[in-house]
């Protein structure tokens, strides 16, 4: 068999460039091998439908209940980081509470340790692609099915209740200069380098951190405020007060994509990184040196 | 999990317009390397396609023997040919 190297094999990424027309395959047959020389690649497609919240997650009864474990640490192990849905119940199977989220386990993990008497079991529908109005549709539907059931807003989600819901005030993000219209005195790359040394942990972000704009950024926001990180956040799409980060950043970290994530004046990574090592609890762990 | 320990898995996550992709690699070249510079190497490798690319997720970028204990751990191997 011909030996293939790295560099070789993932050019072929190219091949699903749109200015190149290949046929690509079709959904009823997702998988397909190229011949020689490259045996061991294997290229798909993911010609699934992007659903509205509704059809894409489950309803209510008839998502299955999860018992939330006594240990924290085993919370990313049963509830998944992802933005979604969840409801709550108390030990007698009474529903509490239905939120919505931008990290799940991170939510459940906040309401285990303010509420644990009536944290005992979760359903959880995960939102794909999710954006305000995908979660919040998901968010009505659900409550919409509880209240047809039983004729009852769930407790935490009555007016005026704050056992479940606290409004954090998000500190706002970093802006580098005061506007386009000044001219700068230090070099961009400076007051980036300034910024990432000053800083326990910064992230670069597309959009603000109370609104990103990508499904990346939104991942890597969840997951520090999950993890009750006090970080800082710059949004690279901010042309008027970071204009040019995005080129300067791609080389002052040698990192093509945002998010970007430092952490002790060191890039730790983009979102799958920061994902990976939540996941593995080794985030934490970092950010407790 | 073929001879010459790699194995590349691409996934079109775009639903076919070609913006944005997945991707699962196995490779003898990860070894003694952190995630970082495994990253960096993928993104390297991929200079000049992630100019035209929205969006590129690397899902897994781990050694043989890594992949071997992931397969064992777990019912969803990464696939390979």
């Amino acid at each position: 068999m011909a030996a293939i190297n790295l560099s070789s094999s993932l050019r072929l990424i190219a091949i699903f460039s749109p200015k190149i027309t290949l046929q690509t395959p079709s959904p009823s047959s997702p998988n397909f091998t190229l011949s020689n020389p490259f045996p061991s690649i294997s290229l798909k497609t993911n010609t699934s439908k992007r659903l509205s919240a509704l059809t894409a997650v489950k309803k209510l009864s008839e998502a299955e209940p999860s018992s939330v474990p006594v240990e924290n640490s085993e919370l990313s192990g049963v509830f998944p980081s992802n933005s979604g849905v969840y409801a709550v119940y108390d030990e007698s199977d009474e529903l509490q509470f239905i939120g919505i989220s931008r990290n799940i386990a991170a939510s459940v993990l906040s309401h285990r340790k303010s509420v644990p008497e009536l944290c005992y079991k979760v359903k959880v529908g995960v939102v794909d692609e999710p954006d305000r109005t995908a979660l919040t549709q998901a968010w009505k539907s659900w409550m919409e099915e509880h209240i047809a059931a039983t004729g009852n807003v769930p407790p935490g989600n009555a007016s005026g209740n704050a056992t479940w819901v606290k409004k954090i005030q998000k500190k706002q993000d970093i802006r580098l200069t005061p506007g386009r219209h000044v001219k700068l005195t230090v070099p961009l790359e400076d007051l980036i380098d300034r910024l990432v040394k000053e800083s326990k942990v910064v992230a670069f972000i597309k959009g603000s951190r109370s609104a990103p704009q990508c499904g990346f950024s939104q991942r890597v926001v969840g997951i520090l405020d999950g993890e009750g990180v006090d970080f800082e956040s710059v949004d690279v799409l901010d042309e008027e007060h970071n204009q040019g980060l995005r080129e300067t950043l791609k080389s002052y970290s040698n990192w093509p994509t945002f998010p970007q994530v430092y952490v002790n004046g060191e890039l730790l990574g983009g979102c799958d990184i920061l994902s990976s090592m939540y996941e593995k609890g080794e985030l934490t762990t970092l950010l407790k040196k | 999990m073929c001879s010459s320990k790699r194995s590349v898995e691409i996934i079109d996550t775009s639903g076919g317009c070609g913006a944005s992709f997945a991707v699962e690699i196995v490779s003898d070249q990860f070894e003694g390397k952190r995630l970082l510079e495994r990253h960096r190497m993928v993104n390297t490798a991929l200079a000049e396609e992630m100019k035209d690319i929205h969006a590129l997720s690397i899902k897994k970028a781990v050694t043989p023997t890594q992949w071997q204990q992931q397969q064992e751990s777990t019912n969803t191997p990464l696939t390979s040919q």
